[in-house]
């Protein structure tokens, strides 16, 4: 009776055998979604030129949760129109060298996406899942935020030679600085403030290029520097978006001359009056010349 | 196959005792009152789509892993332990027989399972919700076929834990491997697995789940659907010859304790 179970035993492992291999052969063809690859050194000079912002995600053929998080996401029609009207797209491969470098600057993680100005500067990021509705809301949401109309420095600096404006530079400690940075620009009032009265530009500090540009302006011993400066290869965006954020605005006139600066408050952050914390930083600063 | 039937039929009246009924009966009535609590809420109209396969695949998802911990714990061991094993087989019923008719006892209450705590409320619970919904009977039917396959590999896993393991300690060991698949795998490694590839083939196969797997991808019609599905079908293949390998090596006169 019992060679029932035998037989039974055997079948299943045959079974068990050939679907195995067809996995495994099936586990090494390259899978990540319909979306289009471009070379991230390609991807800003095209984003530059179009004006568009650009979306970076991870691809690993060793990660199949990764692999069908991508599949689920970049598979979706309207999600992909959505990506391919709006977006650049750079997919970084986890196993390739060249690729990880970059992964290393940016702090990237598979579960998060990344979205960067024209310039290549990291803004924020987007929680992959398994859900195109969910992250097509996010990415819809992500893509309000003003700093993607923003110069970066040395743009902003021929803008303001010839409309007199001075720069205002918002350096923040992190990704989720960025975030309540925006947040506090939503209201109407305080984004026109600043576009009426000077040319803005945002330093991100887990940016290894505007950190550097960030202790040019604002000096090596500055505390922003200090407390959150450890510079991208030890603090990625995406770690670093947990921890305590700063912001700092700093008013330099063209010729990088810095005219005031203050560091976020309290007091800012609940009235929420941009304009307010200018022109109390600003004050503060002609005192101190008088 | 008469055996199997009998056997099965045996189980059942064994196990679906009035006490146990009731408390079914209990659980399935505030499974089903709590879906309905939607439509009691007044919320505004929508114009947000919603497909019903979705909804039904995260209902089992959950409710797939806790109907068989619920029907399987110890559902070898504690028959050796009550020397059921040793008297039904001292009866011309072969040990494939027996281990059948457990598969077929398990797969029933899944099945009913599945309808009563999950089918029954996802589709109360859309249909009273203010919004549009996306209904695909194939697409759903489908979710459904690929979650009674991933109950089956669990029963499986179970079946093969429990004739090595004393009473409901295969439930204990299930319990643990998914509290370590949700836990460790999909919550702590999840963001570092990509940066190291023994990490990430060890995080792809912790936990057999490809028809899980195959069903959030069904609307993608990908080779990763595919490969979900062999996946998913490999393990189940490996922990139900396994089941039957471990059933030839049970004495008779066994006795767990």
């Amino acid at each position: 009776m019992e060679q029932n179970s035998l037989k039974i035993f055997k079948i299943s492992s045959i079974l068990f055998v050939i679907s195995f291999l067809i996995a495994s052969i099936l586990f090494f063809i390259p899978k990540a979604g319909n979306l289009s690859q471009t070379d991230y050194y390609v991807a800003i000079q095209k984003a530059q030129k179009s004006n568009s912002p650009i979306l970076i995600t991870l691809y690993s053929k060793w990660d199949r949760k990764q692999k069908i998080s991508n599949q689920i996401l970049f598979t979706d029609k309207n999600l992909l129109e959505q990506i391919n009207k709006r977006l650049i797209t750079v997919i970084l491969n986890l196993d390739d060298d060249k690729d990880k470098q970059l992964i290393d600057q940016f702090g990237l993680k598979p579960a998060y996406s990344l979205l960067c100005d024209k310039n290549g500067k990291p803004i924020t990021y987007i929680p992959n899942g398994t859900s195109s509705t969910e992250y097509s809301i996010f990415l819809n949401e992500a893509l309000k935020l003003p700093f993607f109309s923003w110069d970066n420095l040395e743009q902003a600096i021929n803008q303001s030679k010839q409309n007199n404006k001075n720069i205002v530079i918002f350096t923040t400690s992190n990704l989720n600085a960025n975030l309540s940075l925006a947040e506090l620009l939503k209201a109407p009032a305080n984004l026109q403030y600043i576009d009426i009265n000077f040319n803005p530009v945002l330093f991100n500090l887990q940016y290894k290029p505007d950190f550097a540009q960030a202790r040019q302006i604002l000096g090596f011993d500055d505390n922003i520097l200090n407390i959150h400066g450890q510079g991208p290869s030890n603090n990625s965006p995406i770690n670093a978006f947990q921890s305590d954020q700063l912001i700092k605005a700093t008013i330099i006139s063209p010729n990088k001359t810095v005219i005031a600066q203050g560091t976020f408050d309290e007091e800012l952050f609940q009235n929420g009056n941009m304009q307010g914390f200018i022109e109390k930083i600003l004050t503060k600063e002609v005192n101190r010349v008088k | 196959m008469d055996n199997i039937i009998t056997l099965t039929s045996f189980d059942l009246k064994r196990f679906w005792t009035i006490k146990r009924l009731i408390i079914m009966g209990i659980f399935a009535l505030i499974t089903i009152a709590v879906s309905f609590i939607p439509s009691s809420l007044n919320i505004p109209k929508s114009s947000t789509q919603v497909n019903f396969d979705v909804i039904l695949a995260s209902g089992l998802s959950f409710v797939v892993p806790v109907l068989v911990l619920l029907f399987t714990g110890g559902i070898i061991s504690n028959d050796i332990r009550t020397f059921y094993y040793r008297t039904i087989l001292s009866r011309p019923v072969s040990k494939e027989e027996y281990l059948c008719s457990k598969y077929l006892f398990s797969f029933i209450n899944l099945f009913l399972g599945t309808i009563l705590f999950a089918i029954v409320p996802s589709f109360i619970g859309i249909t009273s919700l203010p919004v549009e919904i996306n209904f695909n009977f194939g697409t759903s039917l489908l979710v459904y076929l690929l979650y009674l396959l991933e109950g089956v590999l669990f029963i499986s896993i179970s079946m093969s834990l429990s004739t090595i393991l004393k009473g409901s300690f295969n439930i204990f060991v299930l319990i643990i491997w998914i509290f370590l698949e949700t836990t460790l795998i999909n919550g702590l490694l999840s963001n570092f697995v990509s940066f190291s590839k023994p990490l990430a083939i060890f995080s792809d196969f912790f936990f057999p789940a490809g028809f899980s797997e195959a069903a959030k991808l069904l609307n993608t019609s990908s080779v990763l659907l595919f490969e979900s599905i062999l996946w998913g079908f490999a393990a189940l293949t490996f922990w139900f010859a396994l089941s039957f390998y471990q059933i030839t090596k049970i004495k008779i006169d066994a006795n767990m304790d």
